[in-house]
């Protein structure tokens, strides 16, 4: 410290020196409009374009600051849409048949939270318990098959994606009936896998892979996907098939979810009869 | 020392009013702009010291620039050439070293020593002039030689004026 202090001491009059220059250059581009101008507007000289890598600059460290206004905005702007408004009625499609007892019904819902890239993906859908939604209901789009229910609230369900390491679904191969389950391996949202498919079966590129119907949660002939490609499995009994889905997870938008009216009569029978063995 | 203080003053006063009232009113097609203001810091004392000059070289660039209405580009080139003087009189220090009398003038160190220390004091000044003045490297030629050209003009009318009155100053005297 003390030889700063000398060495400021020792060149006194250079730093005073400075020190005025730098008041007389920043009196010179405040009060002179010409230097001002020149100062400001060099354009492709280097003042010029130092100031604009400057602002360049400081723009970028403000993205941050600007993004939150924009999204603020854009929320502000959201919240006054109709989209945004909650529609509390749920037209529930009811077959009417008197012929038949109406084994599934259907409660549209639209996704509102999605992800396809972590190894358990969740989808948020905007109907819940008061429009008759319940855990472990099957819930399809238009293209395929979504996920199954797993937490209800008031208003909005969470749904285990079939993207997720926990889902497992019964499905077949419609060509011949082949029964398999599908898991997904985390990979990539288009593709999952079929397992359990013995070698007996035979298989073809672009069979046609749906639900059979047998989970008692999702009703049958629902599509899943085709076949990408199969493998025999070396050490064992069963294939490794890629099966390429048929809904876009990453463009989720109307949705399903699928009431068994019946299931509290199969799910009492199927305890009945495990608990008889 | 005061009388010396308000001499010095009063030759501040006459050189600036000199350049804001006549020769800043000179302009020979643009080419050149005699400064002779910085004569004043041309003949400080020797012994004064180096901050001290660079204050007083401020302040009186300063007070140009309020007649000028030119805040801050007389300031910096006096500043700078206040800040090179000291430098300038040791490089031209003469053998025998400055005498307690002498004074920078043609009377006390001669003409070829005067005019080497104004001729390179005065050039940095309206360097540093008119480069503040343009601010751009646009049109470098004319500045440099409007530099040139202002810098020779300034110093003859400088001499000059050493002649009009300083010389006779020392014939008074002695």
């Amino acid at each position: 410290m003390r030889n700063l202090f000398s060495f400021i001491y020792y060149y006194r009059a250079f730093f005073l020196f400075l020190l005025l220059e730098v008041i007389c250059v920043s009196l010179i581009i405040q009060n002179n409009s010409y230097q001002r101008a020149a100062f400001l507007n060099v354009g492709d000289e280097v003042v010029g374009r130092t100031f604009s890598v400057y602002s360049e600059v400081t723009g970028y460290l403000n993205l941050g600051e600007y993004n939150k206004e924009l999204a603020m905005e854009n929320a502000m702007l959201r919240s006054n849409q109709a989209t945004s408004f909650y529609t509390d009625t749920s037209a529930v499609s009811v077959k009417k048949d008197t012929a038949g007892r109406q084994f599934y019904s259907y409660i549209p819902a639209e996704v509102i939270q999605t992800s396809t890239n972590k190894m358990n993906n969740y989808i948020i859908i905007n109907k819940g318990r008061d429009h008759g939604i319940a855990p472990r209901m099957a819930v399809i789009s238009p293209t395929g098959v979504v996920g199954i229910v797993k937490h209800v609230s008031a208003h909005f369900s969470s749904l285990y994606s079939l993207l997720h390491s926990q889902v497992t679904v019964s499905a077949r191969v419609r060509r011949d009936g082949s029964r398999g389950t599908i898991k997904w391996d985390g990979e990539s949202p288009e593709f999952i896998n079929l397992e359990e498919i013995t070698r007996q079966e035979q298989l073809h590129n672009g069979d046609t892979i749906f639900t059979s119907g047998v989970s008692r949660i999702f009703p049958d002939d629902i599509p899943i996907g085709t076949i990408e490609r199969f493998t025999l499995k070396e050490p064992g009994n069963f294939y490794d098939i890629r099966v390429r889905l048929t809904a876009n997870f990453r463009r989720l938008d109307y949705v399903y979810v699928v009431n068994n009216l019946m299931s509290g009569e199969m799910d009492s029978l199927i305890n009945k009869t495990e608990n008889v063995q | 020392m005061f009388s010396s203080i308000i001499g010095y003053l009063l030759r501040f006063i006459l050189l600036a009013f000199a350049q804001v009232m006549i020769l800043n009113n000179v302009h020979l097609h643009g080419l050149f702009n005699p400064y002779i203001y910085p004569l004043f810091i041309l003949l400080l004392p020797f012994e004064m010291s180096a901050l001290l000059v660079l204050i007083v070289g401020f302040l009186s660039g300063l007070a140009i620039d309020f007649y000028s209405n030119s805040l801050g580009l007389h300031a910096a080139a006096t500043t700078f050439m206040a800040f090179v003087r000291p430098q300038m009189i040791s490089l031209l220090k003469p053998a025998a070293g400055y005498q307690p009398e002498d004074r920078p003038t043609i009377s006390s160190m001669g003409f070829l020593w005067f005019v080497v220390y104004a001729s390179v004091l005065i050039f940095m000044h309206h360097c540093v002039f008119f480069m503040m003045e343009t601010f751009s490297f646009h049109q470098a030629l004319f500045v440099i030689s409007k530099m040139a050209v202002s810098t020779v003009v300034s110093i003859v009318i400088i001499i000059a004026l050493q002649y009009l009155f300083y010389k006779r100053k020392r014939i008074s005297l002695t």
